[in-house]
Formats: structure tokens, sequence, C-alpha cells
């Protein structure tokens, strides 16, 4: 030994650990063989080591199952802990079981060890369809082995889980019969060793006795059961019908009784003598000889079952009627009874009920519904009097009929079989059905229909229960038709209506009374009327709605609404039956358009009225001052005769003065009329209007006050119209001195040209116009205004506002008079306090304004700064002629009259140069007043002017030669041409 | 574990027993899980051919031998625990 070299440590520690894990894998079963060392013997050790293992696995799961067949009363159960306990042992890889009915049938299946895998084979075994392995055991005695599944058995949801383990099935039987089939897996290699076959035999065998253990026991138990069940039910019936019974010894006349029999009469049954007599004396004696009659003739064998009905007495309580019933059950050789019993029933509950049921049919044949009963296919088993007298038919020929046969038509309802249908299903139905009499007419009625169900709740009958409505349903759709109609007639009118209840509610409105506030005319149900209507949260004053239900009398009104339109209401009470008001009708028309169409209607009668008795005025004035100027042209011209012919400075020619100066003052008023009533000589011109104001309001500027601002808005570019220049000039003068007077504080004056066209319609507004183009020519004031009283007399001859004698009464008719002869028309705006605009329409002409000299060109042309004494006694005149000279340039100083005019001139320090002078005055005309100026001035000059002609003047007073002369009524344009003339002479 | 390397085994058998059967499938699992390296497996059945096992040490079966790389190692029993042959080459793979 020590000559061998010993291996190196590293070498001895490997072979140490190859030698521990060899014993290892020994250990844990991982080898099969050992082999001989220097021999060929091999030793199969694991093999064999395997085989011995599982054959005590296979053991203990019988044991185990043995075990649990013991324990378990349960077939579904025991399948299953079967199968747990053989795969958990180890010894079968997985089990499965199937158990079988009598027929063969699969009742059950359990199984463990396949990982939710079994679930496949369930189904097919509850389909019927079990797999092969489980057929051919049920054909055999024998276990059947099945090597590799995996291949035989392709088919089977099982064999891929197999792998390389054989199956094994075996049928479980006991005796002659079968329950059922256990398949199991094994290693491959055991599959077919006869002891291990024997082994699952055993297993099988013993599971087959088990089970029919188990089922022996289970039909023993049901048997018990059954036993049990009917024992009770017996007890239940005789305790539950509450009988009492007898059995007779009849040779004894003993009579046993039971307890139930005693009780029954309020007995106590322990001293109840148990004799026949007992019974005789216990039964009424009214009805004692019925019963005994009818036991007799069954003692005698007369009758199969002896049974009486009667009353026995009770103990405490009156009478219990009995239903007696028995049977002789033994005779003797002669057929003499020896022995009978029998039973005693209580039926007074049974008497009541029948009289109770015969109760229900008198009431049901007698109410006045329609009663119907029908059995569950809708023949008719019963019907009561009312149906039978609503249809007219006899309860012989209705009953055995079909309901439907009493009206079955879907235009006018549900069919009978939809409504038997709902009532099956429901329990119950309500509804309108149509009926027919038997003479063909319809009855319409409410009806209901009931499932009757018996004590055990099953549906037996289904009653039907009706009124007729027909009546009711017309009067219905009668009152939705009026109630329809009512809506139509109420809405088609385009009044308002509405109907309030005595806290003025609406209740009701019509479409007309929604649309007024845009509302639908059910949104204004329940609102308060003045709410509605007059957006307020009180009533309104002087409402003839709340009239009319204060005094119950009809009221009306007009009033207006927010939204300004106005409305004449009618107010109406409701009164109810007993005379008290119930509700108030309003009726409303919107009155708007009407009032306005009146409104317009009358301003136009007022303005129609106003230019006839202007027209009417004018033709007056016109005729009188015709006549006057014809009376007057002689009185003048006499008076200036007799008035040369007087002695000059004496009486009589102050006296004839007098005369004449009233005369002329008469004249110039003529004058003025005949304006007014166009009978004036015009001469008419195509003219620009623009330019006559504005070439004469310089003058106008100077005639009036200084406290009153003017403004001149002028249209540059007017139409022409035919006008007469001195007329339009004297208009303006006119219109500003009105406008100044009215305003007496200041204020403006506001003079402006337009141009408008008035069509056909505003033209015949205004009054007689044609339509067509006009030029307006406005005059505008901030003064005091005027009444409607004084706008209506404003243009009448001697109408004034002014104090007597501050104004003729003549200025604004010879405006009006002037413009109507232009064929135009004066329209006058004026409020109190508002200030007055008169507005001049003159009517557009055809002709070219004719080329004149501009205003300008007239002061260079005409004007001058020379001093001129004006004499003028006509106040209107002379500011005009005043203002007319001022606007050339000259200085001007104005006088009144001829006194005045020397009175001015004798203090006067500076250079007069021309005496400007009416010729006809009160005091002292023109002429006289001229002779004087020159005592006192010689190289004064004079211009004379008067409303009558040169030659007129000059016929009766001759003037001085190269003296001038200005025929009124003048144009600025002819005065400052003739002044110049004058004073260049 | 090194992949790519060429190894040489023996897998000794015997017959068609359970644990050899259960050996060469886990043999066949284990070269699936090893795509990289290069095995190469000889069997021996010392059923048939027991003198050959003995010579090369192998006394029971299923054993697998690791030829090459050397030095030799033996893996016993059905090769049912993975962890088994995993070391084997690891601990190759130290000892270079």
């Amino acid at each position: 030994m020590s000559d061998e070299r010993r291996p190196p440590y590293g070498e001895l520690r490997r072979r140490l650990e190859a030698a521990e894990s060899a014993l290892e894998a020994i250990r844990s079963g991982k080898v099969d063989t050992i082999l001989g060392d220097g021999q060929t013997l091999v030793v199969r050790l694991a093999a064999a080591e395997a085989r011995e293992r599982h054959v005590k696995q296979v053991l203990l799961a019988i044991r185990n199952v043995n075990q649990l067949i013991v324990a378990e009363t349960d077939r579904r159960r025991l399948a299953a802990r079967a199968c747990e306990t053989l795969a958990d042992t180890l010894g079968y890889h997985n089990a499965w079981m199937a158990l079988t009915d009598r027929d063969g049938g699969v009742t059950c299946a359990a199984s463990a060890g396949f990982d939710g895998g079994f679930t496949e084979v369930r189904e097919l075994l509850d389909a019927g369809e079990p797999p092969r392995c489980f057929r051919k055991a049920i054909q055999t005695e024998e276990p059947v082995v099945v090597l590799a599944p995996s291949k035989e058995c392709i088919r089977c949801p099982l064999s891929a889980g197999y792998a390389d383990r054989s199956g094994l099935a075996c049928a479980l039987r006991h005796g002659s019969r079968t329950y059922g089939v256990l398949a199991v897996s094994v290693p491959g290699e055991y599959a077919s060793d006869p002891e291990e076959l024997d082994l699952f035999a055993e297993l099988a065998g013993d599971l087959g006795f088990a089970l029919y253990r188990l089922e022996v026991e289970r039909e023993r138990e049901r048997a018990l059961d059954r036993l049990a069940e009917s024992e009770e039910r017996l007890k239940l019936a005789v305790s539950g019908a509450e009988l009492g019974t007898w059995d007779w010894d009849v040779p004894t006349g003993r009579v046993e009784f039971n307890d139930r029999w005693s009780t029954m009469l309020g007995l106590d049954p322990e001293v109840t003598e148990p004799s026949l007599d007992t019974w005789k004396e216990l039964v009424h004696p009214d009805d004692l000889p019925v019963a005994m009659e009818a036991l007799q003739s069954h003692l005698e064998g007369e009758t199969e079952v002896y049974s009486a009905e009667y009353r026995m007495r009770h103990a405490d309580d009156g009478w219990v009627w009995v239903l007696d019933r028995g049977k002789v059950i033994e005779r003797d050789r002669d057929g003499k009874p020896l022995r009978a019993c029998g039973t005693h029933q209580d039926i007074t509950g049974i008497k009541s009920a029948r009289e109770s049921l015969r109760f229900t049919e008198m009431v049901l044949s007698q109410i006045q519904d329609r009663v119907i009963l029908t059995d569950l296919e809708g023949r008719i088993t019963f019907v009561n009097e009312a149906v039978c007298k609503m249809l007219g038919r006899p309860r012989s020929e209705l009953v055995g009929e079909h309901v439907s046969t009493l009206g079955d038509d879907p235009e006018t309802g549900p069919t009978q079989g939809q409504v038997m249908q709902e009532a099956l299903e429901e329990g119950c139905w309500r509804g309108e059905v149509t009926n027919y009499r038997a003479d063909g007419t319809p009855v319409l009625l409410d009806s209901r229909v009931s499932l009757v169900r018996d004590r055990e709740g099953e549906p037996v009958a289904l009653c039907g229960i009706s009124t007729d409505i027909t009546d009711r349903k017309a009067a219905q759709e009668r009152l939705v038709s009026s109630e329809r109609q009512k809506n139509l007639i109420l809405n088609a009118t385009t009044e308002l209506v509405a109907y309030y209840d005595t806290d003025l509610r609406v209740q009701w409105a019509n479409s007309t009374a929604g649309k007024s506030v845009g509302l639908r005319p059910e949104d204004l149900v329940g609102r308060h009327c003045y709410e509605a209507w007059h957006d307020s949260r009180r009533p309104c004053e002087g409402c003839p709605v709340i009239a009319a239900r204060d005094t119950g009398i009809p009221h009306s009104a007009e009033q207006q609404t927010p939204d300004g339109r106005m409305w004449s209401i009618r107010g109406y009470p409701v009164v109810g039956d007993s005379g008290e008001i119930v509700g108030l009708v309003e009726f409303g028309m919107d009155i708007t358009e009407k009032r306005k169409a009146q409104r317009e209607r009358e301003q136009l009668e007022r303005q129609f009225q106003r230019a006839q008795r202007m027209e009417s005025v004018g033709r007056l004035a016109g005729g009188i001052a015709h006549d006057l100027n014809n009376l007057l042209s002689p009185i003048l011209g006499y008076g200036e005769m007799l008035a040369e012919e007087a002695p000059e400075g004496g009486e009589t020619a102050e006296k004839l003065e007098q005369i004449l100066g009233a005369g002329r003052r008469a004249r110039d008023l003529v004058q003025q009329l005949l304006a007014f009533s166009r009978r004036q000589t015009l001469d008419f011109r195509p003219l620009d209007l623009s330019a006559v104001v504005e070439g004469f309001g310089q003058l106008i500027r100077r005639a009036i006050r200084e406290d009153v601002a003017m403004e001149t808005h002028l249209h540059p570019d007017l139409p022409a119209v035919m006008g007469d220049r001195g007329q339009l000039e004297q208009i303006l003068m006119n219109l500003a001195v009105n406008a100044q007077d009215a305003m007496p504080e200041g204020g403006t004056l506001t003079i402006r040209t337009e141009v408008s066209d008035l069509d056909e319609l505003y033209a015949s507004e205004h009054g007689d116009l044609e339509p067509g183009g006009y030029v307006v020519l406005s005059v505008e004031d901030t003064g005091v205004g005027m009444t409607a009283e004084t706008r209506e007399h404003v243009f009448e001859p001697f109408f004034t506002t002014k104090k007597e004698g501050l104004g003729t009464g003549l200025g604004l008719s010879t405006v009006y008079g002037i413009v109507k002869q232009h064929k135009g028309n004066v329209w006058i705006y004026s409020e109190p306090g508002m200030g007055t605009t008169f507005k001049l329409y003159i009517p557009v002409c055809a002709g070219e304004v004719e080329e004149e000299q501009a205003p300008g060109d007239q002061a260079a042309a005409g004007g001058g700064s020379e001093t001129i004494l004006l004499a003028e006694d006509d106040p209107q005149v002379g500011r005009m002629a005043r203002e007319m000279l001022r606007s050339q340039g000259y200085t001007v100083f104005a006088v009144s009259s001829g006194a005045e005019a020397l009175e001015l001139l004798r203090g006067f320090r500076g250079t007069i140069d021309l005496l400007l002078t009416d010729i006809i005055m009160p005091d002292m005309d023109g002429i006289t007043l001229y002779a004087e100026v020159r005592q006192i001035g010689p190289d004064i000059r004079v211009l004379y002017m008067s409303g009558y002609t040169r030659d007129v003047i000059s016929s009766r007073r001759p003037m001085e030669d190269g003296a001038g002369f200005l025929q009124k009524p003048f144009t600025l344009k002819t005065l400052a041409g003739m002044v110049r003339r004058v004073l260049d002479a | 574990m090194d992949s790519g390397r060429a190894y040489s085994l023996r897998l000794c058998v015997s017959g068609d027993s359970p644990s050899s059967r259960t050996a060469l499938r886990n043999l066949n699992r284990l070269k699936s899980s090893l795509k990289e390296a290069e095995l190469s497996v000889e069997m021996v059945d010392v059923s048939e051919e027991p003198q050959r096992a003995l010579e090369a040490d192998v006394f029971l079966t299923p054993t697998l031998q690791v030829v090459s790389p050397g030095p030799e190692r033996l893996v016993f029993g059905d090769l049912s625990d993975l962890d088994g042959p995993m070391p084997l080459f690891e601990g190759r793979a130290d000892e270079r």
C-alpha cells in the first residue's frame, strides 16, 4: 500500500463528492440500475422499489376508500370523495367515476387529479355519450385496460393528459345491479400486471357494494318517509275533517263514541254515556223521526249506506247540524245487524255557507250591475237578471254561449280574447267593451273582469261585472263636443273673451286674449286679469269687470293697456243657479286703430270747417270791402272837393279834414280786407323765395326789437314760385312782427325756406291743395304760443289777442289772403308755451326766376347817407318804410303825423334832405305838410306815397312839379330807386 | 454559463427504465434550453453494453458523464433537478 502512489487530495475529494452524489440519487429513487463491480450482474433496484411503493399506495387508497364507504351516506358525495382519495394517495395518478341509474343513464360524475380537464367528459356524460372505456366496462365483468390512451382514445378529451400512463376502468356492481364506472390511470408498466388489476377490481367491488348499500338504505328511508307521510295525511284528514266516530253494538245498544263526537256537542268525553239513548236524547225532537227512519231502513238492508242530516243539542249553544253517515259492518246468519260504525260531521258551517251562497246568488241576480261568470275558456256559466234584461235575451239562451258572441268587435275595443288573456295573466282587467242587444243595438259597458280562484289558488272561473255607460259616454261626448264648439265660436271672434272667477283670476280665455299678450290662452289661466293685461299688481281703476261684479249689472269702459293700445271693455256678471255671481266675463275690442282714424277724421273735419269758414268770411269781407270801397270813393272825393273850397284854416276846413282822415283810414282797412279776400290785383312773377327772404331779411332785423334774435335757414337752390314780391315781403313783415309780439321777454325768430313734395294723401289732408312740389316758407318763434281756440280763429279778420288799439286784427288775415291768392296755404303749429310756427306752402311754378339786382347792388345803386324824415300814419307801413330806408344806409326819422313831423323839424339841428310822406293822413295831408316843411327847410325835397294812383291824387290835390310819387304798396327796390331819384334830381 | 461552447456528454441508461427515460427527457429539455451551446450526447445502454459503462467508471444508471472539456464529471440520477447540470458546467468555467 505504501508503494502505491496516493491520489492527490483534489482527486479524493472529487471521488467522495461523486460517491455522495450517487448515494443521494439512489436514496431519492432517481436511479434504475446499479452495476456490479467487475461483473456483468445487473441489479434492477429502483423498478422493484417503485413497484412495491405503488402497490402500497394502491392498498392505502383502497383502505382509505373503505373508510370512506363506512362513513359516507350520500352516493354523490361518496363518488366525489372516493375520487379525491384515490388521486391523493398517489397510487393512481387520477380517477373519475360516473354513477348510473337502473336504466344505465348517468346521474352524476366525479373526478380528481385532472386539474379541471374533466369538464368536457362531464359534458359528454351528461349528453349520454360516455367515453369508450366506460362503455366497455359496463359490458364486461373484468377491468378494462387501455395501455396507451393517448394513442388508442384519440377522441377522448382526457387522453392527452394521460401521457405515458395507462387507463383502467371497471364497472361498479353488486349482484346484478350496475351502479356506475370507476376509471383511473396508472404507470404504463403496471397496467397489465394481474396483481394491479386484482387490486383495481377489488376497489371497484367495494365501491359497488357501498353504492348498493346506500341504495338499499335510501329506499328504506323513502319507504319510511312514504309511510310516515301517508299516516300523517290520514291523521290530518281525520282531524281536519273533525269527524266524530261511533261504533254501535246493535244487540246491546252500547255505542262507543270518540272524543270528537262528544266535543262536537260541547260534552265532556269522559262522562258521555256510551249508549244509543245518549244519541236519541240529543237529537232535535223534530228531526229524530226522520233520522230513525233512515237508520231503520239501512238496518233492514234497504239502503247501502245510512245517511241523515239532523240537529243535535249543543251543551252550551243551541243546535249543531250533523251529517250522520254509517254502515252495518257485521250481521248474523239471518242478516240481523250486529255491529255498525259511522261518523258525525258538523255541517253547521256548511249549512250556513249554503245559505250564504243562496244569498249571494240572490243578490247577484238582482243587482243592477251586469254579472257574467264564465269558465276559463270563456263559456258562460252564469248571467244575472240585469244581463238578460240589458241584452234582451233569456238566461237559457246565454248560458253555454261563448262570451265573444255578446260582442267582439275589434273596432270598438279589445276582443274578448284579449280581455280574457289579460285577466288570466294579470288576475283582472278593466276597460270598456261593446255588447250587442238581441235587436243589434250596441251597449257600451264599463267592465271589470276578475279571475276567480279556488281555495288552493287554482284559477277556476272568470267573473265579469259591467255597468252600462252608454248614456254617460254619450253625455260625455256631447260635453266634449259642446266644449269644442264653444272654443271654436269664442276663438273665431277677434274680440278678446275671457272668463274670470270673482277674484278676477282667468279661468278661460280665447285665442285673441292670448294673442293680445303673446301667450297661449291656457298659459293665462290662473293669473289675475290686471296682471295678465295691465302688468299690474292691483286691480285697475274704473274696470268695468269689477263694476259688473260689484253691481251685478254689465258695465263698459275704454281702457288703455301698457303697450298703448285702446280697448273697449265690457264686463258681464255670470250668475249661478241660486242667483249669486259665480264669475265674470270680459269682452274686449281693440279700438286703437278705430280711435286713431276717428281722431284723424275729426281733425280733417275741423280743417275743412275752418277752410269753409275762412272762405265765407273772406267772401263776406270781400263783398263788404268792395261795397265800402265804392261808397268811400265818393265820400272822399267830394269831401276833398269841399275841403278845397272851404276857406283855409277855417273851422269847416278843419272838420272836413277830420272826416277825410277817418274816410282814409276806412279806405286803408278796406284795402287790407281786399287783400284778405284776395281781390287785389297782384303782379305775379317767377321768384326765388330764398332771395326774397335774403333781400328783405335786413329790413326785418331792423324792424324787430333787439332782444329778439333772428336766424335764417335758406334753401340755396329753390325752385321758382309764381309770386308778387311786394305782397310776399308784406307777409314776411307781418309774420315777423307777429312773432316779435309773441315774445315779450325776447327769443329767437327763425325764418326758413325748404322744398316739399306733397303727395295726394298729404295734400288732401292739409286742405285744398293740389298735390305737387311746394316751397315752404316758415316763420318760427319761441314765444308764448297759442291755444287751440286761438289757432282756430287766428286768420279771421279783426281777431286779435292784442290789447285794443295795438293791432288792427288784419295782419294775419292779410297773410292768409295773400297766400291763398298765391294758390298756397298756411298752417300753424303751436301750443301754449311752445312757440309758434307758420308754414306757408307756395306751389312751385314752371318759369325761370327773372334776373334781378342783388340786394347788394340795390344798395350800391339806390342807397345813400342822406337824412330822411318819414311821415306815415299807418304804423305797419311806416315801420316797413323806415327799415327799408335804413337798410339802404339812410338816416331816418319816422313820425306818424304831420304835426309830429313839423315839431321834430323845428327842434332839429341838422339837415333834412328828404321828406317821405303819406299823402292822406288824419291831421294833415302830405302836401300840406310839405308846404309847411319848406317854410322851415326850403331845400328839403319831397317824395309822396299813397295807395291811390298819382292821377287820383292829382285830380284832388295838385302836387308840386317834380315831386316824387310812390304808389303803395311798394317794394324795397321801388322805394330805394324812387328815393335816390328824388335826391339826385 | 458559456454559450457557444462545445460539450461532449455521455448518458448511461438501462433500457427503457423509468428514471433513465426521465433522465433522457430532462437532458433533451436542457439541450433545447441551451441553444447556443453545442452539446453532443453519446447514449450508452448498460443492459446491452454493461462493460462499456464500467470502463467509464459508471456504476449506476442513469448517469450523465461530462467527457470534454475535461476533467470528467459525473451527475447521477434522473436529472430531474435542473439545477444539477448547470453548476456542473459553470463550475468548470471557474476552474479554467
